[in-house]
């Protein structure tokens, strides 16, 4: 059951989206035009941040949408954030906003809409689930942790430090794949399905011109929005220097390390994980 | 939903003991909103609960996503709305009677028909081409019409909140009143 009041939120946000792309192409007339505004990066930060705040965890709106929807619409408005942040070229924009856009009405709005009701009884039903929540919330410590990393030589040291300490803990540790083109492969979907937590290392990258800060792998953000519209726990693990991970949202935990102590960020993780059993 | 139980005298006093009895060890914001809920099943008006202090409690509901979604606790009406408003053109008060309409009634969709009776309900003069006004709401982007399904829009939602920038739109001068206020040359 969802309540129609989250729909029409829906549908703001989609309208939102549609006047951005409108007014992105009235003032970059050049798709290579590097979109530099503040104005209108803020704006698209403020609709992405909405979505993954207001829509992206929610499990009723996931569970009405069915399979991978939600998940996949959230790495895009993920994507949106990740333009916003910094100059980016308007065909960029454009790629991100026809995703969020495609088929919103069919694939959103119609299952949405036919699983709405009145508040009254959402809240009813919010009750009555209410016994079900707390046993829920005394569940079973987590057995599997997929490790969102990226596959660069030079983290291969980090990842494993991270891996190996959370094998000592018992857990079972599942990794993704090189990525191909853009897109979360079908097969990391699902091993981050069958996982209970998404562990992100979030490593230097690339340099940030004329700062003392890094870009992080965009596929690890990526796998973490996706994470996040599936409910799973989230630790996310950032080096120093690195400027966004992509907003923090829905149930985590955040840890920051250097490769020069990465004691501390084992024995911080043996803190987090305890904390879930 | 299973069918009312008919025949049974009703016993307030046991069924008040009962009701005293599974509430009692809650907290009072569980109580309030187990009863909110019970009221709503039954098809009462939820919103006459309130606490000692008079305090309405079911507008603070939380929401599934953990958002709080707070109402005033005093209602408003429509004239109190559009005072505080100000709407400077028609197109604008149909954006505040829509804005009325999903804050204060919790009802966030409407056709066309629905808001042209706010303009009585707010002691405004009713439109003489209502359907033009509301095509410029839409038009000006405070609408996303739908038939049935319409509802506020965020820039509408906006404007309606900042009061629609706290001034009113330019108007055209009269001609009559061109007239008045024009200097008579001399010969």
């Amino acid at each position: 059951m969802i309540e129609d009041s989250v729909v029409v939120r829906i549908e703001r946000i989609r309208d939102d989206a549609e006047q951005l792309r409108k007014y992105l192409r009235s003032r970059y007339s050049s798709a290579t035009a590097s979109v530099r505004a503040e104005e209108i990066r803020e704006q698209a930060a403020a609709l992405a941040e909405r979505w993954l705040v207001e829509v992206a965890s929610r499990e009723d709106i996931a569970d009405a949408l069915g399979g991978s929807e939600l998940a996949d619409r959230n790495i895009q408005f993920q994507r949106l954030l990740t333009c916003a942040e910094k100059p980016t070229a308007r065909k960029k924009y454009d790629q991100v906003l026809a995703s969020i856009l495609n088929d919103f009405r069919g694939r959103i709005l119609v299952p949405l809409k036919a699983r709405r009701t009145t508040k009254q009884v959402v809240q009813a039903a919010q009750v009555a689930n209410s016994q079900e929540g707390l046993a829920r919330s005394h569940s079973a410590p987590p057995r599997m942790v997929f490790i969102g990393q990226s596959f660069s030589d030079r983290d291969n040291a980090v990842n494993a430090i991270i891996a190996r300490a959370l094998r000592a803990m018992g857990l079972t540790v599942v990794t993704g794949e090189k990525p191909r083109a853009d897109l979360v492969s079908k097969k990391v979907k699902d091993r981050i399905d069958q996982c209970d937590v998404f562990l992100g290392i979030f490593a230097r990258r690339d340099k940030l011109e004329g700062k003392q800060e890094w870009a992080t792998s965009p596929w690890v953000v990526d796998e973490k929005a996706y994470a996040l519209a599936r409910q799973k726990k989230l630790v996310l693990v950032k080096e120093s220097g690195v400027s966004s991970i992509g907003g923090l949202q829905g149930d985590y935990e955040y840890l920051e390390f250097e490769r020069t102590a990465m004691e501390e960020v084992v024995i911080s993780l043996i803190e987090v994980f305890k904390s879930f059993s | 939903m299973a069918a009312r139980k008919k025949g049974h005298a009703p016993n307030l006093l046991d069924a008040t003991k009962k009701v005293y009895e599974v509430l009692e060890p809650l907290d009072p914001g569980i109580q309030q909103r187990v009863l909110s809920s019970v009221l709503s099943l039954l098809g009462a008006d939820a919103s006459r609960l309130s606490t000692r202090d008079g305090t309405n409690l079911v507008g603070q509901t939380a929401l599934a996503g953990g958002e709080t979604q707070e109402k005033p606790s005093r209602p408003m009406s429509p004239v109190e709305l559009v005072q505080q408003k100000q709407p400077s053109t028609n197109a604008q008060r149909i954006a505040v009677f829509a804005y009325f309409r999903e804050k204060f009634e919790g009802n966030a969709r409407f056709s066309r028909s629905d808001l042209k009776a706010y303009f009585a309900k707010a002691r405004v003069a009713a439109p003489q081409n209502f359907d033009r006004d509301f095509g410029a709401a839409v038009s000006q982007g405070y609408i996303y019409e739908d038939g049935s399904e319409s509802y506020l829009t965020s820039k509408g939602l906006e404007a309606v909140e900042a009061g629609f920038g706290g001034k009113a739109q330019p108007r055209g001068v009269s001609v009559a009143a061109a007239k008045r206020q024009k200097p008579k040359q001399r010969a």
